[in-house]
């Protein structure tokens, strides 16, 4: 419905919409919450955490399906003009829109694995790459990160609002297609390339010393 | 009933294991009486080299050498805070040791391999807030490629006594049915070595025995088991004792030969 409105009515009602694309993220991301609350059953399983982190994602995506399904048939009601576009845009829509709760769940989770154990060091006992003048930054970043993503999600509603072109709408969609691509699979490798990165700076900072 | 590994010392998995620690160590050692002084053996199950923790400034393990043979039955006992769940933390891979090493079945803590061979019962079971007894047996078994699940996880609630609560959610339940929860999901997996930490508390009878039962069985298919608990009266049943006092060895040797009351009655006199 919002994104019916967003497209006939205002822009304003495309808040509406990122407001539902992030909660209906968020809660269809419990399996992978509790799953990252309870890291001494996850580190028991003899498998890379983000194997089952991203296959978490699975049934998620497979609830999400059905609630693009449902806010497009909604979405019909409100404006019947927009019908095929709204289910053209509604999954890919509500994915996009669920990166947001996915970085911010995934943050969350425990830090990259240290050569000897997969827990990793303790994220308090880290050494924080942000000086201590940027901290707020910082936190703020962090805060709005996740909602900034999720309004990635929102993108192809804008372009059918403005552009109003088939072909613009299918250019944002295989963007979006592709920046959930990227978020999936940096929660698949997350653990691997912060190990990359933590050796990286260890080693600049032994060269340094 | 038990799903054990460790009665297969021939398997694939086994010899592809001696293989693949044998030869860093050959190729390591430049003088080739290094080489013919290298253990021929299958590696242990356990090893430590200097594992050692600090919290901050204070100690909770001293540097420790210990070797475990595969198919031991180990007992350790010692005060609250003597070390043994820490030392256990690490050699799963859940704490991160100040120094040293340790190998679990030959692969280095932490690694997918060690933690495939061992199963872990905290001291405080945890569950996931959505899922039955049933579901998490079934994650868990499906995680660890068991096919026959089903059965194993059959055998093993009714042997604790939760074959009418395995629809419930385990966060729901008291103290000793989580821990018979935590039973089953320790052994519905395969492992090779299992440590467990304080297993009997909140356990009743029935419970107490299902477990001494799990531990005999899974014992003679070969496992090696290591034990931390208070329940001196069930350390007869170890082939080896381990105390610890303030993070360090006081004793380490059969059961038998030990003087548990003196042992409990140090460590008590360490603490104060």
């Amino acid at each position: 419905m919002g994104a019916a409105l967003t497209i006939s009515a205002s822009p304003l009602f495309g808040l509406v919409l990122l407001g539902a694309l992030f909660f209906a993220g968020l809660e269809s991301l419990e399996p992978l919450s509790q799953e990252i609350d309870r890291p001494d059953l996850t580190d028991g399983i003899p498998i890379e955490r983000g194997w089952i982190y991203a296959h978490h994602l699975v049934a998620s995506a497979i609830l999400l399906v059905f609630v693009g399904v449902t806010g497009a048939a909604v979405a019909v009601l409100v404006d019947p003009d927009i019908g095929a576009m709204a289910f053209a845009v509604a999954i890919p829509m509500v994915w996009a829109g669920a990166m947001g709760p996915v970085v911010v769940t995934m943050l969350d989770a425990p830090t990259a694995p240290s050569p000897t154990t997969l827990l990793g060091t303790p994220r308090d006992a880290e050494t924080s790459l942000v000086p201590p003048e940027f901290a707020g930054f910082s936190t703020a970043l962090r805060t709005l990160l996740p909602v900034l993503i999720s309004a990635i999600g929102t993108v192809p509603v804008f372009v059918a609002r403005f552009a109003d072109d088939a072909a613009s709408v299918g250019r944002s969609l295989v963007a979006l297609v592709l920046f959930t691509t990227i978020v999936v699979l940096w929660v698949r490798r997350r653990d691997p390339w912060g190990l990359k990165l933590r050796n990286f700076f260890e080693e600049g900072r032994a060269a340094s010393a | 009933m038990s799903n054990s590994r460790s009665n297969r010392p021939q398997s694939k998995r086994t010899r592809a294991r001696s293989a693949t620690t044998s030869q860093p160590a050959a190729s390591s050692q430049p003088e080739p009486t290094a080489r013919a002084e290298a253990p021929t053996g299958p590696p242990a199950a356990i090893e430590t080299v200097e594992l050692a923790k600090r919290y901050g400034d204070a100690p909770a393990l001293w540097p420790l050498d210990l070797r475990i043979g595969a198919g031991e039955r180990i007992s350790l006992i010692g005060h609250n805070g003597s070390g043994k769940t820490t030392l256990m933390r690490m050699l799963v891979g859940m704490l991160e040791p100040s120094e040293g090493t340790a190998t679990i079945a030959g692969h280095p803590i932490g690694s997918i391999e060690a933690r495939a061979a061992v199963s872990y019962l905290a001291d405080q079971p945890v569950f996931y807030d959505d899922l039955t007894v049933w579901e998490h047996l079934e994650y868990i078994a499906r995680l660890h490629g068991t096919a026959d699940w089903e059965q194993q996880a059959v055998d093993l609630v009714d042997m604790v006594g939760l074959m009418d609560r395995v629809d419930d959610l385990p966060v729901t339940f008291s103290r000793g049915l989580k821990q018979k929860a935590a039973l089953t999901m320790a052994f519905v997996r395969p492992f090779d070595v299992m440590l467990i930490d304080e297993p009997f508390v909140g356990l009743d009878r029935l419970g107490k025995e299902a477990l001494l039962e799990l531990l005999t069985l899974a014992h003679g298919d070969g496992a090696t088991l290591v034990v931390a608990t208070h329940e001196l009266s069930s350390v007869k049943e170890s082939s080896r004792l381990i105390a610890l006092s303030s993070g360090e060895v006081v004793y380490d040797g059969l059961p038998a030969d030990a003087d548990l009351a003196a042992l409990t009655e140090g460590a008590r006199q360490d603490r104060s």
